[in-house]
């Protein structure tokens, strides 16, 4: 009798620890909420392709964006494409370069963003004012 | 004449001389019946319950050793899982945290792919 009781709860923890990683999978596209599948949009093509991390990790994101602004719910949508679309090791990269720039002290950190900005924002296009209309410059 | 013969010639002899026996005697021998089965009952409880702890704490171990080295296994086994869990959900906090901050904060992603950025936070003391 004790015996079996110990050979059961010994094959039900087996089972239990091989099931494990099928139960803790992160859900298919057609597993997510509603609210999931919204705020995930741009990235519905790719998602069931995604490894298990990415997803896991999007998913924790798309829990934290109902508390978002506005704008960097928007920055979020615009973006999401393209960060889906880089390797792990290019995203391994960015956060490596976002570490170092939060490590500096926050003054240096404006002065790097802005500088950043500055460089690589387009310019808007320069107007030039002729007698008669405005013109583009080249 | 073998035992199982003589058995029941005692048998049938006993019962047919037992209405000749008196009221009271009939009496004494069911009382001594009831209370012999009522020892017997006893006995056997006893006996049960002084086998149960005769059984040695080591021999139990002994009996159960397959079923207690499974169980072993089993909670290692579980106890590793937490434990990586546990160790790989605090480093994915943080990295969620950082890839939020990139896909909503002010400079967008490619910004930190970008050279220039890597190389000015690098000589930021030049600022």
């Amino acid at each position: 009798m004790g015996q079996q009781f110990f050979r059961i709860l010994t094959v039900l923890g087996y089972l239990l620890c091989c099931a494990y990683p099928a139960w803790s999978a992160e859900p298919a596209w057609i597993g997510l909420s509603p609210a999931q599948q919204t705020i995930l949009a741009p990235v519905k093509a790719k998602w069931d392709g995604m490894s298990e991390m990415q997803r896991k990790r999007l998913l924790a994101i798309a829990a934290k964006y109902p508390k978002l602004k506005p704008e960097q719910q928007r920055r979020f949508q615009k973006r999401l494409t393209t960060w889906s679309e880089l390797t792990s090791q290019q995203r391994a990269l960015a956060r490596q370069n976002y570490r170092k720039l939060k490590r500096l002290p926050p003054r240096k950190q404006l002065a790097v963003k802005q500088k950043w900005l500055l460089t690589h924002q387009p310019k808007p296009p320069i107007v030039v004012a002729t007698p008669d209309k405005l013109q583009i410059a080249p | 004449m073998n035992e199982d013969a003589y058995a029941r010639e005692m048998i049938a002899m006993l019962d047919d001389s037992l209405p000749l026996l008196r009221p009271e005697i009939t009496e004494r021998l069911r009382l001594a019946r009831e209370q012999a089965c009522t020892l017997a009952t006893q006995g056997m409880y006893a006996h049960s319950y002084s086998s149960g702890h005769s059984v040695t704490w080591t021999e139990w171990m002994r009996q159960h050793r397959l079923g207690l080295a499974g169980m072993l296994l089993v909670l290692a086994l579980g106890g590793g899982t937490a434990v990586w869990q546990a160790g790989g959900n605090g480093k994915d906090d943080n990295t969620v945290s950082i890839d939020t901050e990139l896909l909503t904060g002010d400079l967008p992603v490619n910004a930190y792919l970008d050279g220039h950025l890597s190389k000015w936070v690098s000589n930021s003391s030049a600022y």
